[in-house]
């Protein structure tokens, strides 16, 4: 949509601005005319002219004056001028007028040719002009369009591999969701499972010994049978304790809810040792603890004790024959954790073995009692609330455990 | 505080697992006690034989959780909806072999269970059930 050109005739005579619409009046272009600088000046502000015609003599404002305040505004300092003079050709170097922006003279009197050949030669080099610039500006559009393109279908790349990332996330998280249900229904299984199996198995073994008893207090046991019933009374003894462990497996998973409290290490240790004096006796074995380190923890109470009894209580059943049992405990802080060392003298263990030592009935030893479920709990105790533990031992030198607890928030501060 | 009652006379016993009333009945035989035991298997029989015996109820019930078709619980639930707990003086004692805690804190929480016993029942249970809630 191109506009028609505009073309401003400057000249203070009415006859020569006849005489020039009229001639130029065969060109496709609206004619402005003015008939004074002031004029002139106040037209140019107010529309786009592509030539301004611009007599030289003029009273007050004359055609240079004009064109050197033209000059002096950037909206009209391009418009290219064409002064018309009546002076002589030789004159017209004087004037400078090329200075201020004339790029031709038209000497009166007009001749309408040179007149027509200006203008036409001017307005094709400036259609010319306009074109390319069209050109310019519609390849500058269609190189934006192009971009405008790629970036479109870039975005709507973008956009399905966003919504591709979505599906396939939600499609994950559903498989999580899915998987931890399934999860929770297995562990919930399980729990009852061992909760009916431990419950249906207790009964009848309780049954067993009582009726054993029965059988030894009316005297039914004679020298002949003497040896039948002992190894009856200790096959119900074994299958008691082993399932007296097993309780505590599944009975532990109860104490999960139990309220944190803030523990003092000593105070635990003091409690354990008085439980345990017997088997401290028998094996009269020396022990030293340390908490100044690291003297409290926020733990879960039966957690804590649980997991310091049965560290204790294996190093003091895995004692050493050849020497007087000595274990250490001490507690120290090692970054956020707190952590829990219990060393002992004992007979060992095959470090190559660790996988074993905390899996559920391993025993690596018949040298001592027990059915292998006292680390199984204690690991179990320990990764249940993000903690770990690991151990260094030699063989008939001794093992040290060491377990990393964290710092639990105060049930009471929540 | 509970009052205390006359002597304890009749005791009924609900336990689905005879092997194990044949064990508690040797425990009462070993006490000093002389009382009437009356066994049920069966929940739903033991509510029969209470019905037809509420003019001589019995003093003390001991009572296991799990039993099939129906067990100690709704054995209680049923009571209740009788209004023995109300109606009639009788101690009631849960008896069992879970060692799911949360099975004697429920079992605490109906107002005529008094006591929990975990199984076996010992002449000391019995003794110490005699010397709180009965008179000599």
């Amino acid at each position: 949509m191109r506009e028609v050109p505009k073309i401003l005739i400057v000249d203070d005579r009415e006859t020569e601005r006849a005489i020039l619409t009229k001639l130029l009046s065969k060109f496709n272009v609206v004619i402005h005319t003015a008939d004074s600088g002031q004029e002139a000046l106040s037209k140019l502000l107010r529309h786009r002219y592509i030539l301004v015609l611009l007599d030289i003599q003029m009273p007050k404002m004359d055609g240079i004056e004009t064109a050197t305040l033209m000059q002096s505004n950037t909206q009209t300092q391009h418009i290219p001028i064409i002064f018309l003079t009546a002076y002589d050709k030789d004159e017209i170097n004087m004037l400078q007028g090329y200075k201020v922006g004339a790029i031709d003279y038209l000497f009166k009197p007009f001749n309408e040719e040179i007149l027509s050949s200006k203008v036409a030669t001017f307005l094709r080099s400036y259609s010319f002009e306009k074109e390319k610039e069209y050109e310019r500006l519609l390849s500058q559009l269609e190189i934006k369009n192009e971009k405008l393109k790629i970036a479109r279908e870039e975005a709507v790349r973008m956009m399905k591999d966003a919504n591709k990332a979505k599906k396939q996330a939600q499609k994950s998280q559903k498989q999580v969701e899915n998987q931890a249900r399934d999860l929770m229904k297995y562990t919930k299984e399980l729990e009852q499972f061992a909760y009916v199996a431990t419950h249906d198995l207790r009964a009848p073994i309780l049954n067993l010994n009582g009726i054993l008893d029965i059988f030894k207090k009316r005297g039914y046991v004679t020298s002949e049978n003497q040896a039948i019933v002992q190894r009856i009374d200790g096959s119900v003894s074994r299958i008691n304790a082993t399932l007296h462990d097993l309780i505590r497996v599944v009975a532990y998973r109860n104490t999960l809810d139990e309220e944190t409290r803030e523990q003092c290490f000593e105070q635990v240790f003091t409690d354990i040792r008085k439980d345990i004096a017997i088997q401290i006796e028998e094996a009269d074995a020396k022990i030293s603890c340390d908490f100044r380190k690291a003297p409290k923890i926020n733990y879960i109470p039966g957690h804590l004790r649980s997991i310091l009894l049965n560290l204790l209580t294996n190093a003091i059943k895995f004692h050493s024959n050849e020497r007087t049992p000595v274990i250490s405990i001490r507690t120290s802080m090692e970054k956020k954790h707190l952590c829990l060392q219990v060393k002992d003298n004992g007979i060992g263990m095959d470090e190559s073995k660790k996988e074993k030592v905390f899996g559920l009935f391993q025993r690596l030893t018949t040298s001592a009692p027990g059915n292998g479920m006292g680390l199984y709990i204690t690991k179990s105790l320990v990764e249940a609330k993000g903690g770990s533990i690991d151990f260094n031992s030699q063989l008939e030198k001794g093992t040290e455990f060491k377990v990393l607890l964290k710092q639990l928030t105060n049930s009471k501060n929540q | 505080m509970v009052s205390k009652k006359t002597g304890l006379k009749n005791i009924l016993i609900i336990d689905d697992d005879d092997e194990y009333n044949f064990i508690t009945e040797d425990t009462f035989q070993d006490t000093d006690l002389d009382c009437t035991l009356t066994f049920k298997l069966w929940a739903q029989d033991a509510l029969a034989y209470l019905k037809e015996n509420e003019d001589n109820f019995p003093d003390l019930i001991l009572l296991d959780i799990n039993m099939p078709i129906m067990n100690g619980w709704e054995f209680l639930e049923e009571y209740q909806n009788r209004n023995y707990h109300i109606s009639q003086p009788a101690i009631i004692a849960m008896m069992s072999s879970s060692v799911y805690y949360k099975d004697k804190e429920k079992a605490m929480t109906y107002p005529q269970v008094m006591e929990y016993v975990d199984k076996p029942i010992t002449v000391k249970n019995i003794y110490r059930i005699r010397d709180t809630y009965f008179s000599l």
